[in-house]
C-alpha cells in the first residue's frame, strides 16, 4: 500500500528537480502527504491552533520543498522534509503568536529551525546558546557522543531541515544504529550537565527518543 | 545579556536540534493520509493555496519558466491534482492486485541464467523492468491449458510418414499455441524475447520425429519469426 505513495513522493521530487510545478503538484496531490502531515500536526499539536494552520504550513512545506529542490538542493527523504518544514513552521508561527503578532501566512518561512524573528538579537542569542551547548560537549564522556552531537550543532547552526540517523553516520563514521543510541544519550546527558551548570530545562522532547530506544533494544555499538 | 534569556535560548536550542534529528515515520504519515484523507473541498482549497504560493514563490525569484508553468492555471491545475487524488484512492480502496498467474524464472538451466534484460524494455515511454532467463516448461503450460492436453500433439506411436505429416501439421499448431503462450509470457513482464524465443525452438526440436527431417530447420525458423513477430507485434510494432 505504501510503495505507491513513496513512489509518488519520489515523481514529485523528480517533478521539482526539472522545475515542472504542475507535475509536482499532481505527484503530491496523489501521495496524500500533506493530507498525512496535517493529520499528525493535529494529533501532536492538538488545541495548539486552529485548523486552518496546520493548513497553511503544510502549504508553506510544499513551497519549500519544491523551492529546496528546484534550487539544485536534495534532500533524502521528501516525506521528513515536508513533516519537519511543517512542524518547524508551525513552532514559529507559534512563537510569533505569543508574541501577540497577527498570523500572515506570507511570512511563513521555512528556513528557520526554531521559532522567533531572525533579528540581529536574536542572532547573537541563538550564537550564545550554541557556545553554551559545545561548551558543555567535554562534559558528555564518550568521544562518540561528543562527536554526534557536535555534529548535530553545526548542522543546526548550518539551518539544516533534515537530519537523520544515516547522515550523520555517514559524516561520523558510526552505523546509524549506533548514533540512535548515541544521539538519545547525548541529549540525556547534555541536559543533565546543563542542569548541573546552573541553567533551569524543561523535559523537552528527548522522552520520544528514549521510547524509540525502548522499542528497539541497543545493539553493538561500532565506533 | 540577561542571562534567563539566554537559558530560554538554550530550551530552544536543544529542542531544535531534537527535533532536527529525529527521525520522521513517513509510511506512518503516508498511510495515514490515506486513511484519514482531507474532504474534497478542503483538498482542493488546499491544493489551491498550494498552487498560489507555487507562483508566488516563482515571482519573487523571478523564475520565469515556473511562473508561465503556473500563471491563471490555479483552477486547471487543482482538477488536474483532485482527479490524480482520486485516482490514487481509488486504487487504495481497491485494494492490492493479486496475480493470478505467475511463474517463476529457473535460476539456471542449459547455460542460461536468471539475469536483468538489458537494454530495459520501454513501454509507453516507461522502461519495464524484466527477468530474462529459461521456464520450466511444464509449469508454463499447464498453468496455461490445464494438465490434460499435450503440448504439441505429437504423436510418437504413428508410422514414419504419418508421423512426417502429423509433424508438419504439428508445427504449425504449434506456432499458434506459442503465440499465445508469447502473448501470456509477455504480460506476465517476467520472461524475455530472447528466452521466449528460444524455448519456442527447443520445443519445436522436441516434437522433431527420430529421422532426419529436411524441412525442419525452415519450418523452425518460420515458426519462431511468426511467434516472435506475435509477440512484438501489439507491444512495440516492428
Amino acid at each position: 500500500m505504501d510503495a505507491p505513495q513513496l513512489s509518488l513522493l519520489n515523481d514529485a521530487v523528480a517533478a521539482a528537480v526539472r522545475n515542472d510545478p504542475a507535475a509536482y503538484l499532481e505527484a503530491l496531490a496523489a501521495s496524500h502527504v500533506l493530507d498525512g502531515i496535517i493529520r499528525g500536526l493535529e494529533h501532536k499539536w492538538r488545541g495548539m491552533d486552529r485548523d486552518s494552520v496546520y493548513h497553511a504550513v503544510a502549504v508553506a512545506a510544499a513551497d519549500a520543498l519544491y523551492n529546496k529542490l528546484a534550487g539544485g538542493g536534495s534532500v533524502r527523504s521528501p516525506g521528513g522534509y515536508l513533516w519537519k518544514a511543517a512542524e518547524n513552521t508551525l513552532l514559529k508561527l507559534h512563537e510569533d503568536r505569543k508574541q501577540h503578532e497577527e498570523f500572515d501566512e506570507a511570512r511563513l518561512d521555512h528556513s528557520l529551525e526554531s521559532p522567533g524573528p531572525a533579528t540581529a538579537d536574536r542572532g547573537n542569542l541563538r550564537a550564545e546558546a550554541l557556545r553554551m551547548a559545545r561548551s558543555l560537549l567535554p562534559r558528555l564522556g564518550e568521544a562518540n557522543i561528543q562527536l554526534v552531537m557536535s555534529f548535530i550543532f553545526d548542522c543546526l547552526e548550518n539551518a539544516e531541515i533534515e537530519l537523520d540517523n544515516q547522515d550523520i553516520a555517514n559524516a561520523t563514521g558510526l552505523t546509524a544504529e549506533s548514533v540512535r543510541r548515541l544521539k538519545s544519550r547525548g541529549f540525556q546527558c547534555l541536559r543533565r550537565e546543563a542542569r548541573r551548570a546552573g541553567i533551569t530545562l524543561d523535559q523537552g522532547i528527548s522522552d520520544e527518543l528514549t521510547e524509540q530506544d525502548a522499542e528497539n533494544p541497543d545493539s553493538e555499538d561500532t565506533p | 545579556m540577561n542571562v534567563e534569556v539566554i537559558h530560554e535560548e538554550f530550551e530552544k536550542l536543544l529542542l531544535a536540534a531534537e527535533r532536527l534529528t529525529i527521525d520522521v515515520d513517513v509510511v506512518h504519515m503516508l498511510k495515514e493520509g490515506i486513511e484519514r484523507p482531507l474532504g474534497a473541498e478542503e483538498a482542493q482549497e488546499l491544493l489551491r493555496r498550494v498552487v498560489s504560493r507555487l507562483e508566488r514563490g516563482a515571482e519573487a525569484r523571478g523564475d520565469r519558466e515556473r511562473q508561465q508553468a503556473l500563471h491563471g492555471r490555479v483552477d486547471d491545475l487543482t482538477a488536474q491534482a483532485m482527479a490524480a487524488r482520486i485516482r490514487i484512492r481509488a486504487a487504495a480502496e481497491a485494494g492490492p492486485v493479486h496475480k493470478t498467474r505467475s511463474l517463476e524464472l529457473l535460476s539456471s538451466h542449459n547455460g542460461i541464467s536468471r539475469t536483468p534484460v538489458v537494454p530495459r524494455p520501454v513501454f509507453h515511454e516507461k522502461e519495464i523492468p524484466m527477468l530474462g532467463g529459461a521456464l520450466p516448461n511444464k509449469a508454463l503450460l499447464s498453468q496455461l491449458f490445464g494438465d490434460s492436453q499435450p503440448i504439441f500433439g505429437a504423436s510418437q506411436s504413428l508410422n514414419p510418414s504419418c508421423r512426417r505429416n502429423q509433424y508438419s501439421a504439428n508445427i504449425s499448431s504449434a506456432c499458434d499455441r506459442w503465440a499465445a503462450i508469447c502473448t501470456v509470457l509477455m504480460s506476465l513482464s517476467s520472461v524475455s524475447i530472447a528466452s521466449a524465443s528460444r524455448t519456442l525452438s527447443s520445443e519445436i526440436r522436441s516434437c522433431e520425429p527420430a529421422e532426419h527431417n529436411p524441412g525442419l530447420a525452415a519450418n523452425s525458423r518460420r515458426a519462431s519469426a511468426y511467434a516472435f513477430s506475435s509477440m512484438t507485434g501489439p507491444i512495440c510494432p516492428l
